[in-house]
């Protein structure tokens, strides 16, 4: 069973526990691969945690940038978080519908925000639907509430950054994409990219983190997974995967896991791949 | 026997200088020269502004004799530069006019020298790496400073430094627009940096080289003014070069100011003394084109408007490099070109791929990886982003 701990996980139990607190704040950050059919605002719009916004994470990003949903300016997370009533004294819990797969990297945006009181749902809305928990339709009553950011920029690096370390082998680079896109073995899913992956990076697979109800596992089976992967867990860490999203499921992992030196490749697969002057390993 | 010259040392190439002539030798027409710190316009031009030529041709009609003028300068231009640094308001403050601002800084130095030969000089890093050469030449001592890191202005860093500094010594700060880097600390950052000069016994040597460039010509002086209040004794080197597009005619004057008015005669006596021993002299045409400016009501309202369109160029250009970088690099570590102020800012490169760069796509820029933003024009910006980051990957 999971450990309580608002700065990471918590489960559907403390969240029922907490949902009266006026200073909790439940955020549905479902985000699902472009081919998988499902309409993530439509899904909350029909059901969600009652209190709980959405936060779209395609929206919440950077528009200036040609990749997909890049952590957004800090002026307009700022702003969108305002108007969500989302702000400074809050704790959020952020869940998505698919267990975990994007929970996560909402997780991590708040912390690279200098926002730290925010935990992932542990099993997210399935979880809390199969408990037969309360749900609602409706959408909340938001207040602005004013919010001060601390960009954290060693939480995030970019392609400089993964380049000088898959050279130097000073960070782990951990890619959390299934294992025949890390081997190269399969097309991109996005038309263009290049097959394999960053060399020397390792290969943890996000769903080898996660239980058959998509709960994380617990710490021993944590760090069997990173062991059985080959990543030092003494060493820095950078997470990468297709776009930047389920690789925040690996930070959150090794923030359970007491790491805190380990950031996320924005760009991830969706850069990298997208240059052929960048090596990529297979196999 | 050794005759003289056998006994002199081949001097280091100066960077710029080298720059520049490996940039006149390179054939290729994309070539973009990011390199020596002038304004240009879109066009590659480096243009002389209308209210100068226009002063230039109303000296030549009406000078009459080319006989020596005061030891310490026309007066009428030193007191319009100290107008113009120091504020209408401030009042009258010893200066002379100097060979440009290179030579109202070393005359500064002359002068700390010659009241405190034991005083240390306090220099920021980076800096105009020519006030390195020139105080290792007058034998000073030097002590670096922490200045800016990775981009962002190191406070903390620069008050633990300057807590080490003794009384007598001095210090050089970069008025507006810090060379190399663009980044300028705010008017309160200024104000416990002066405090604490002043508290040290220290004296401020201000380097006045981009007046107008930042953001207009009052606020580029806030701080040199806030610190002149703060400080009893500050020096200010003010540059016409850039300004007022006078690069070659070496114009720039050496300001004192003093909360002890009664000194001022003293101070006066010293400066003029100054120019006397080290050329007589100082220059007198482009310190007069100047002068011509800053006093006749339509061209100085001419130079205002002209350079505040310089100033435009350069910011416009400056918001499209941070934009084409960021697309280019999907990364936020040149957000802060945009902000910076004044033609310079460093793009944090390193010398492998400052080479590949000047090599591969013919972009010449210093070894600090400093770029002239006014190198840039709209067109080459998109290619030159693309190079960069094709490079730092």
């Amino acid at each position: 069973m999971s450990t309580d701990d608002p700065k990471t996980l918590v489960s559907t139990q403390w969240l029922a526990d907490h949902l009266q607190n006026p200073d909790l704040r439940v955020l549905d950050a479902s985000w699902y691969m472009p081919d998988s059919g499902r309409n993530p605002r439509a899904e909350y719009d029909a059901a969600h945690i009652p209190g709980a916004r959405f936060f779209d994470i395609d929206d919440i990003s950077d528009h200036r940038s040609d990749l997909p949903h890049m952590a957004p300016p800090v002026e307009k997370f700022m702003s969108r978080m305002r108007a969500m009533g989302v702000g400074d004294g809050h704790q959020v819990v952020v869940y998505d519908g698919a267990g975990l797969f994007s929970a996560a990297r909402v997780w991590w945006m708040f912390r690279l925000m200098g926002k730290f009181d925010v935990a992932v749902l542990d099993g997210g809305f399935p979880k809390w639907q199969a408990e037969g928990r309360p749900i609602e339709d409706l959408p909340p009553v938001v207040r602005d509430r004013h919010m001060t950011v601390q960009r954290q920029n060693q939480m995030i690096k970019d392609v400089t950054q993964v380049a000088a370390a898959s050279k130097l082998l000073d960070y782990e680079i951990i890619d959390a994409r299934a294992p025949a896109r890390f081997k190269g073995e399969v097309e991109e899913p996005r038309p263009g990219l290049r097959s394999g992956h960053i060399p020397n990076s390792k290969n943890v697979p996000f769903g080898t983190l996660l239980n058959e109800d998509g709960t994380m596992k617990s710490e021993a089976d944590l760090r069997a997974v990173f062991d059985a992967a080959g990543v030092d867990l003494g060493k820095p860490a950078i997470t990468s995967c297709g776009s930047g999203v389920t690789a925040a499921i690996i930070n959150l992992a090794l923030e359970r896991l007491g790491r805190d030196n380990h950031a996320l490749y924005d760009g991830s697969w969706s850069e990298w791949g997208m240059y052929d002057d960048l090596k990529v390993a297979k196999g | 026997m050794t005759p003289l010259f056998d006994r002199l040392q081949d001097q280091p190439a100066d960077a710029i200088i080298g720059l520049m002539r490996a940039y006149a030798a390179d054939p290729r027409p994309s070539k973009i020269d990011l390199g020596v710190g002038v304004f240009k316009t879109p066009e590659g031009l480096t243009p002389i502004p209308r209210a100068i030529s226009a002063a230039e041709r109303r000296v030549m009609d009406a000078q009459t004799t080319k006989t020596y003028t005061d030891l310490a300068g026309d007066i009428t231009f030193r007191r319009s530069m100290s107008d113009l640094v120091l504020g209408v308001d401030y009042g009258e403050a010893p200066a002379i006019a100097t060979v440009g601002g290179t030579g109202a800084v070393t005359l500064a130095l002359d002068l700390i020298r010659g009241a405190v030969p034991t005083a240390t000089i306090w220099v920021p890093t980076p800096t105009w790496p020519n006030h390195l050469a020139i105080i290792r030449h007058r034998g000073l001592p030097l002590r670096p400073y922490r200045y800016a890191e990775n981009g962002v202005l190191d406070l903390d860093g620069m008050q633990a430094d300057l807590s080490e500094m003794k009384e007598g010594d001095a210090i050089i700060l970069h008025g507006c627009c810090h060379n190399p880097t663009g980044i300028d600390p705010t008017l309160d950052d200024w104000h416990a940096i002066a405090t604490l000069i002043a508290t040290r016994g220290a004296t401020p040597v201000i380097d006045l080289a981009y007046q107008g460039f930042g953001t207009d010509l009052d606020t580029d002086a806030a701080a040199t003014r806030l610190i002149a209040r703060t400080c009893p004794n500050t020096l200010i080197a003010a540059s016409c070069s850039k300004n007022f597009g006078l690069y070659r005619e070496r114009a720039g004057a050496l300001i004192a100011t003093c909360h002890d008015t009664s000194a001022h005669d003293r101070i006066q006596g010293t400066l003029t003394a100054l120019n006397r021993l080290t050329y007589s002299f100082p220059p007198d045409h482009g310190a007069r084109l100047v002068s011509t400016v800053l006093t006749d009501p339509d061209l100085r309202a001419d130079w205002i408007a002209e350079l505040s369109d310089m100033r435009s160029t350069i910011n416009d250009l400056r918001s499209a490099l941070a934009d084409a970088l960021r697309l280019a690099t999907n990364s936020n570590r040149f957000d802060a070109i945009a902000t910076q102020k004044g033609m310079f800012s460093r793009l944090g490169l390193k010398l492998d791929d400052i080479a590949t760069l000047r090599e591969h796509h013919g972009i010449y820029m210093v070894g600090d990886s400093r770029i002239n933003i006014a190198g840039l024009t709209h067109d080459t910006i998109p290619t030159c982003a693309a190079a960069i980051a094709k490079t730092i990957r």
